[in-house]
């Protein structure tokens, strides 16, 4: 089985999606469990690839490669190496929770369902693939499921939100097409002496500078324009200032489960993909343009963070620190040092991890008051004082907000000190603006925590059918679903806070390789 | 594999155990019989005898140089070029094994207090596990100030100083029904985090030049001079001294951000003793002991002196004013910190460090004692609603007692010696040597008499006089054992014996031991550290003492001066004070009205910082700034990048209506044939009408059209 | 064949008559049902026109069936087109009560 043990992480979902549609959709538990188990397998496989990888290659892993479409090159070329494993280790894990996050969907479960397995297999194939063509069928395979889940399973404004996500990736798959086509047709060489390809590994051989490119009559260096082109399109995803507004809309508007996923996995695409592309393929490019990168991932730190602080709405305030947390990521790969890339890595994997607590904890809190408000339109606290009727909800909630604000002993400190690390030699001044959004971090966290979680009890409960606000006597406590869901997160926090190396490992061969090829 | 000391793991065991005492609390609290007080109390008593073990073998070795490290590998991403190593691990050394014996000591005896303080919240099954998890976040507490005493980096160090502002946030907010409380844990978390961003960005800039978090590493660096090029346009040394002294000033709370600690009262007594005496603020002046050599060499040492003396004095003007029982002490910890770091400034490192201990201890019991106090009036904590205490809570006022005679720098009690030795630096700093910092030596003489004052004020009021509450007053009793002994024990270490006294003398020497003498061991055995192979040599690296032996040579020219000079401020202090509130010789009244008023409104505003900060800062920049930056995301990216693109296909429909109407209709039409074209409209109009066989019709007749057409062509 | 049958002319002006019918109905019913009665008459007019021809210049299709071929299309899809229609007739009597093709004035201008 190890043989194609990536194909079957990545399809076996597909086999799921087959048997939910033979079952007839009154049936929902048993469709639930079909897709709980068509998550299972990949996540039991996903640990089979994690025990049997080997930390010391830098190169991919468990590969396979195919022909697939001979009249344009493509292959079917799946591979795993250092930048990979853990992002294929989130998206199995995350899944497999959100299934159980997503129980109590009422509406078309089974269409649901479907989706969400669909979803998987465009997620795990984009992390899997080596061929560039394979990779963007992957990334435009994932966005027509997302675009459902959000819009059929959302909340009020769920078509809005799911057409502004839409738009907003297809432009950006668009620039990435016409990068990926140049890319393709100059990999051919001057004389046009070797076939063109995909192929990611054969791409990243090729030395991009010396060629030019026309555009509107004005000649450009080929990496830098093609580099623009692959970097506006991953940035759109990750997001970055000024591509993010899509993300609190998509957020708040998305089913938790499917937050959870958005959160989690999608946004981590976009960095992967700038790993797997412009830094693999375009590193001379990359470094010319390192400082900008940093640049704007400064923007993102502290701009994502005074919008987190003005928000109203709990889950647009976790949205905007997704923002604010992914400028750590930008800033930690813009240095090229072992701390700063090993750092950003660890930051995506965290933030997948305290994000995805955080996101379901607000479906645990609309789950049960039907409304998400810090501070409802006429100006009263929605929540107040959940403390004193849910201990259980409030201390994992705690743990997931001080994971969020980077405190020691929890995974965020560790990625987010690597980053600054790793960047102060670099960019002093820099450094010291984005350290600015530690105390911005504390302080919009800790502030929503104040007014939902202590103080006097007031909080409200909104009435599904009319819409009106009244204060909520009882708060369920945690069921033992939710358990489930928040517990190997909250674990897997407080594991790599204390001891990362484990996880550090598994990234560091690779990104130490391609820190080698940018920085000689 | 070299070998590794048996007292490493010892030292290890010491924060483990507390640790372990959280996780198990945390997780079965409630179900363990008494809710698992006991479990938390003997996981640190047994630190504390681990830590006596400790302390032994530096007893034992007597060496100002003694040091047990060691270190493991923690994080390492290198590549074979560029290297990235984390290492972390223990050192103990004179400093850490008196800081460890301090820390258990008044955390076993704050644990045990709590046993009796806390019981209120015991058995209620609405409050039941709240008992449980305060023990838990007393013990993650106690947890993270011995792992900073143990750490040998600054990295384990820097986590184990955030999670106890952790837990501060958790048990200052523990009450968290109250507004207040939440608040206050709030304000506590993120002032103290604002200079921990300054902390940490200093030991960015540190790591970046050093490669190391380690403190022998640092040191060796200093001593080096590696740290005296240029980081952006500062010396190295002196920008990042400062910003580790940043932190020290969030975490002691120092001017300007002293703010957090007046209202961190909040939180239940024994945590006010917890963070007040033994463990957090503790940490900010133990910061910056252990960095001293930094800070010396980057000439901040000036800049500290003058935040302690400028704190020192302002907290102890506003103690005066306070009437709830708490406040007194909590400014009185300001100050007294004011004081630490003041010493830590002219160079008077001994006695800093002395300080800190005597201070933790006789401070520990203060507030302990005001707890008894609280506890026995049934949380009532204003003085004016309390006296004549001193027959109804016999222990508590001893011990109280002997405590105040020690902060207010009575002979024969510790507070007097580590004051003395104190305010001798300070002294010999500010008027021997450098007569231009006049100021310092002013402030700290006032500061120690005004401390006198008002702490006996707080004895008058609340032991002495009449009750006048009769209803508490009568009802009011001594807690349990478990409530007293732990005042007992502080109050018997708050002997000056146990400070002084050579080693070889025996441990109590002579009786003039008891009035400050040369040769105590304390002394001795904590001195500055060592930079690599030599002690920090005068002007080297030294700032304007003249390196460290020129410091010990006016600190010994201003030894007597300053010892008399003290006494006959503290005797006056105790004087005024026991004349105005003890035999109320002097009304109160007179003695406040012979200030103007702009100084009384000022006192309480509180010299409206918290005015600044909370009205100013945050609700007049930080959450408009971060309004408009929210709606500037909203309706300008927003629009701009997506939505925007609907308005540009607007823009143009709409431009290309307007060709429409006014040229093609207006000039084209109009202006052709007049009335043709609402003609032309209207019979339009009606074509399209819905019809299907009106449609129909049309298609025929335009065919008809058609074929006519065709034939004439 | 003889006589009239022998005629070319007499099919077409069959067909034409049958269109022109079909075409009057369709025009004039105020009944939906009508109306597409008309419009098979002019799609069969139509067919008579493709089959008449197809047997009239057979010499010159070298055997081919073209029209009748074409013929056959036109009445599955006459077929296919009223079913359709018929569902639309039905469900908009469901909604309106009536099959009166001026009530259906929804794409009004």
């Amino acid at each position: 089985m190890t043989q194609n043990i990536l194909s079957w992480m990545t399809f076996f979902p597909l086999i799921g999606i087959a048997a939910i549609n033979f079952v007839p959709s009154r049936q929902e538990n048993l469709i639930k469990w079909i897709a709980a188990s068509a998550t299972a397998v990949p996540l039991a496989l996903a640990l089979v690839l994690i025990s049997a990888f080997d930390v010391t290659n830098p190169g991919p892993q468990f590969v396979e490669q195919f022909q697939w479409i001979t009249s344009i090159q493509a292959e079917y070329h799946m591979g795993v190496d250092g930048l990979s494993i853990l992002m294929i280790l989130l998206t199995a894990m995350l899944s497999f929770l959100c299934i159980f996050a997503g129980w109590n969907v009422k509406k078309m479960v089974k269409g649901y369902f479907s989706m969400f397995l669909l979803l998987h297999v465009g997620m795990m194939g984009l992390f899997c693939s080596l061929d560039f063509f394979l990779f963007f069928v992957f990334w435009e395979l994932m966005l027509l499921p997302m675009y459902f889940l959000v819009g059929i399973w959302g909340g009020e404004k769920k078509e809005y939100a799911a057409i502004k996500f839409f738009l907003y990736t297809m432009a950006g798959s668009v620039l990435m097409l016409v990068g990926m086509l140049a890319l393709f047709f100059y990999s051919k060489g001057p004389n046009g002496d070797v076939l063109p390809t995909f192929n990611i590994l054969k791409l990243a051989q090729i030395d991009w500078t010396q060629y030019k490119i026309v555009i509107f009559g004005s000649e450009l260096p080929f990496d830098k324009t093609v580099w623009w082109l692959l970097f506006i399109g991953f940035a759109v995803k990750v997001p970055l200032f000024p591509f993010h507004t899509w993300l609190p809309w998509a957020h708040v508007q998305a089913p938790t489960a499917v937050s959870v996923i958005l959160a989690g996995v999608l946004l981590k695409m976009g960095t992967y993909g700038m790993l797997r592309l412009n830094f693999t393929v375009l590193p001379q490019a990359t470094e010319y343009f390192a400082y900008t990168m940093a640049i704007l991932g400064i923007i993102n730190i502290i701009y994502g963070a005074f919008c987190a602080m003005a928000q109203k709405d709990i889950k647009k305030l976790v949205a905007y620190s997704s923002v604010s947390h992914m400028g750590y990521c930008i800033l930690g790969m813009a240095v090229f040092t072992p701390a700063g890339m090993n750092g950003a890595m660890l930051q995506m994997f965290n933030h997948g991890l305290s994000a995805a607590m955080m996101f379901m904890l607000v479906g645990v809190l609309y789950d049960r008051l039907h409304h998400r408000y810090i501070v409802t339109p006429e100006g009263k606290l929605g929540f107040g004082g959940i403390a004193q009727k849910a201990p259980m909800i409030t201390a994992v909630w705690t743990l997931a907000v001080f994971a969020g604000l980077g405190l020691p002993g929890l995974n965020g400190f560790i990625s987010e000190s690597m980053v600054f690390l790793g960047a102060f030699p670099v960019y002093k001044t820099e450094t010291i603006v984005a350290s600015l959004g530690i105390v911005l971090g504390a302080a919009y966290l800790l502030w929503m925590v104040q007014r939902v979680f202590l103080g006097p009890y007031t909080t409200l409960h909104k009435d599904t059918g009319t819409g009106v606000m009244h204060p909520a006597h009882e708060i369920p406590e945690m069921t033992l679903r939710e358990w489930v869901v928040l517990a190997p997160l909250g674990i897997l926090c407080i594991w790599i806070g204390v001891y990362p190396q484990p996880f550090l490992d598994f990234m560091k061969t690779s990104l130490g390789s391609i820190i080698q090829n940018i920085v000689q | 594999m070299e070998s590794v000391d048996p007292l490493i793991y010892t030292a290890l065991w010491i924060p483990t155990l507390p640790l372990l005492a959280y996780v198990i609390q945390t997780a079965f609290g409630v179900k363990l019989p008494r809710m698992g007080d006991w479990l938390s109390t003997g996981a640190i008593f047994a630190s504390f005898l681990l830590a006596c073990r400790i302390f032994a073998a530096m007893w034992s070795a007597n060496d100002p140089n003694w040091a047990v490290s060691h270190a493991w590998k923690w994080i390492d991403v290198g590549t074979e070029t560029i290297p990235f190593k984390l290492i972390v691990g223990v050192r103990l050394d004179n400093i850490a094994a008196i800081m460890l014996l301090m820390v258990t000591l008044c955390a076993t005896l704050i644990h045990l207090f709590s046993t009796g303080y806390m019981r209120d919240h015991h058995g209620k099954p609405e409050d039941g596990y709240r008992y449980a998890s305060f023990f838990s976040f007393l013990s993650l507490f106690t947890a993270s100030m011995l792992g900073l005493v143990i750490s040998d980096n600054l990295l384990t160090l820097f986590m184990c100083w955030e999670l106890m502002g952790l837990c501060s946030y958790l048990l200052i907010g523990f009450y968290r029904h109250k507004t207040s409380a939440a608040n206050a844990s709030l304000k506590a978390f993120m002032t103290t985090r604002v200079g921990d961003t300054g902390l940490f960005i200093g030991m960015l800039a540190l790591f970046g030049i050093v490669g190391s978090f380690r403190f022998e590493d640092i040191y060796r660096a200093v001593g080096e001079g590696a740290l005296s090029g240029q980081l952006l346009g500062f010396t190295a040394a002196g920008f990042i001294g400062f910003l580790i002294f940043l932190g020290t000033v969030g975490k002691s709370a120092q001017f300007p951000l002293q703010v957090w600690l007046p209202d961190a009262m909040e939180g239940p007594t024994p945590v006010s003793a917890l963070i007040h005496a033994a463990t957090m603020v503790a940490a900010g002046v133990y910061l910056i002991i252990r960095m001293f050599p930094i800070l010396e060499a980057g000439h901040v040492l000036t800049l500290v002196a003058y935040v302690g003396a400028t704190t020192a004095l302002l907290a102890a003007i506003l103690a005066i004013k306070q009437n709830d029982i708490k406040k007194v002490l909590a400014y009185s910890t300001l100050s007294q910190l004011g004081y630490m770091v003041m010493a830590v400034g002219v160079g008077a490192f001994t006695a800093a460090f002395f300080h800190l201990i005597t201070h933790a201890v006789f401070k520990a019991c203060l507030f302990m004692s005001s707890g008894s106090v609280i506890y026995a009036m049934h949380h009532e904590q204003d003085m004016r609603n309390m006296g004549g205490l001193k027959k109804k809570l016999p222990i508590t006022f001893a011990a109280m007692f002997i405590t105040t005679l020690a902060i207010s720098g009575v002979p024969a009690f510790s507070g007097f010696v580590s004051k003395d030795m104190i305010l001798a630096g300070v002294l010999g700093f500010g008027f021997f040597n450098n007569p231009d910092h006049m100021f310092l030596p002013i402030a700290a003489f006032l500061t120690a008499g005004l401390t006198a004052f008002y702490m006996f004020r707080l004895i008058f009021m609340t032991f002495f006089g009449k009750p006048h509450d009769h209803h508490h007053y009568e009802e009011a009793h001594e807690g349990g054992w478990n409530m007293w002994l732990p005042l007992a024990v502080l109050a018997f270490f708050s002997l000056a014996i146990f400070y002084t006294g050579s080693l070889t003398g025996g441990l109590f020497g002579g009786a003039d031991k008891i009035f400050g003498a040369s040769n105590d061991w304390f002394k001795n055995l904590v001195q500055v550290p060592r930079l690599g192979s030599t002690l920090v040599e005068a002007g080297a690296h030294g700032h304007e003492t003249g390196g460290h032996h020129g410091f010990e040579h006016y600190e010994h020219l201003a030894h007597m001066p300053a010892m008399i000079l003290s006494l006959i401020l503290a005797g006056l202090g105790i004087g005024v004070s026991f004349l105005v509130y003890g035999s109320k010789k002097i009304s109160s009244e007179k003695l406040s009205n012979l200030w103007p008023k702009f100084v009384h409104k000022l006192i309480d505003n509180l010299y409206y910082f918290d005015f600044f900060y909370i009205k100013i800062f945050i609700q007049k920049f930080l959450m408009p700034s971060a309004d408009k930056i929210a709606k500037f995301d909203d309706n300008v990216i927003d629009r701009i990048v997506v939505d925007g693109w609907s308005d540009v296909a607007k823009v143009g429909y709409k431009s290309a209506g307007t060709f429409d109407d006014v040229v093609v209709d207006g000039v084209m039409v109009d202006g052709l044939g007049g009335g043709i074209p609402s003609v032309f409209g209207a019979s339009l109009r009606t074509l399209q009408n819905g019809k299907i066989q009106r449609y129909l019709l049309v298609a025929v007749a335009a065919l008809v059209v058609l074929f006519f057409f065709r034939g004439i062509l | 064949m003889s006589g009239l049958a022998n005629n070319l002319n007499v099919y077409l002006s069959l067909a034409a008559i049958f269109f022109g019918l079909g075409l009057l109905t369709a025009l004039t019913r105020k009944n939906s049902i009508g109306i597409f009665m008309g419009v098979e008459l002019m799609l069969n007019g139509a067919g008579l026109n493709f089959v008449a021809f197809n047997a009239f210049l057979k010499d010159r299709s070298d055997g081919w069936l073209h029209g009748q071929v074409f013929s056959l299309f036109i009445i599955i899809l006459a077929a296919i087109e009223a079913a359709v229609a018929l569902a639309i007739v039905l469900r908009f009597f469901g909604s309106k009560q009536t099959i009166d093709p001026d009530v259906a004035v929804g794409l009004r201008g």
